[in-house]
């Protein structure tokens, strides 16, 4: 019997191996020669705040091999007690990438079990982006309002979303 | 032993009418087409996703209208979707949405 649960064992963690892919991460489509990257959602880790922060990631290669032509939009939602309409910038990774409030777009604004869950979009050049994944775990997100800044930074699933992107990105 | 497999048996078994076309029964993990239109192919993705735990409660919001609305989509491409599941005991449902 401890002999069957040993191969049951083996067979399922090597199931669940063979998951550890970039497809856990990414889920990739072509489309009239451009190659659409989408970067599943992933929560950040608030460091000042109780706001919590989840984005994901949407690539499209337009001009491969030459890639740092093409953009990057980053959707994310601010899960909060109290409405954010409205954002001052919001600072992505160590290099100062910031992106001007009038530059993010505010797509909805909603009320679920009593937080509000603030709906945004921004755009910036692949180059950035392949730099933010250079940044590993630790890339920070700080997110400004009017009265507010609110910091995350990328926990373990960034270092390993990164890799995997690194691993298939031009 | 015997209560690991009774356990597994009845998540299975509660849990079935979940698991996609292709169910397998200790573990699936497996990505579907669900629905296509006659826009072409847009450059946005979004994605919505919800969970089951034992075939007994189930949480979440997996619908196109909420994946569709996270991305800023307002004319669908097609839809696919992607089903996990552990014997039963814990199972996602993730929707993708693809549109401009």
């Amino acid at each position: 019997m401890k002999l069957q649960l040993l191969f049951f064992l083996m067979c399922f963690s090597g199931m669940m191996a063979t998951a550890q892919s970039t497809d856990k991460y990414m889920k990739v489509l072509y489309r009239d020669s451009v190659n659409l990257y989408f970067i599943k959602p992933l929560d950040f880790k608030p460091e000042n705040t109780k706001l919590q922060l989840e984005a994901d990631f949407t690539y499209n290669d337009y001009s491969y091999p030459s890639a740092l032509d093409s953009t990057v939009v980053m959707n994310f939602t601010l899960q909060s007690k109290s409405p954010i309409r409205e954002l001052e910038s919001v600072h992505l990774g160590n290099q100062d990438f910031s992106t001007p409030g009038e530059q993010v777009e505010l797509f909805f604004i909603e009320q679920q079990k009593g937080d509000w869950h603030s709906r945004f979009s921004l755009s910036m050049p692949y180059g950035q982006f392949k730099a933010l994944l250079e940044q590993g775990e630790e890339m920070p997100v700080v997110i400004h309002t009017a009265t507010e800044s609110y910091r995350f930074t990328g926990h373990k699933d960034w270092a390993k979303m990164s890799a995997a992107c690194l691993s298939v990105f031009p | 032993m015997k209560k690991l497999l009774l356990i597994a048996a009845i998540a299975t078994f509660f849990a079935g009418c979940a698991v996609g076309p292709l169910p397998g029964v200790i573990y699936t993990g497996a990505d579907y087409g669900l629905d296509a239109t006659a826009n072409t192919v847009g450059s946005k993705v979004g994605t919505a996703q919800a969970q089951a735990i034992l075939g007994i409660v189930a949480t979440g919001d997996a619908s196109i209208n909420t994946a569709a609305k996270k991305a800023g989509i307002s004319r669908i491409s097609h839809v696919d979707y992607k089903v996990k599941n552990i014997i039963g005991v814990y199972i996602t449902y993730e929707i993708y949405v693809y549109g401009e």
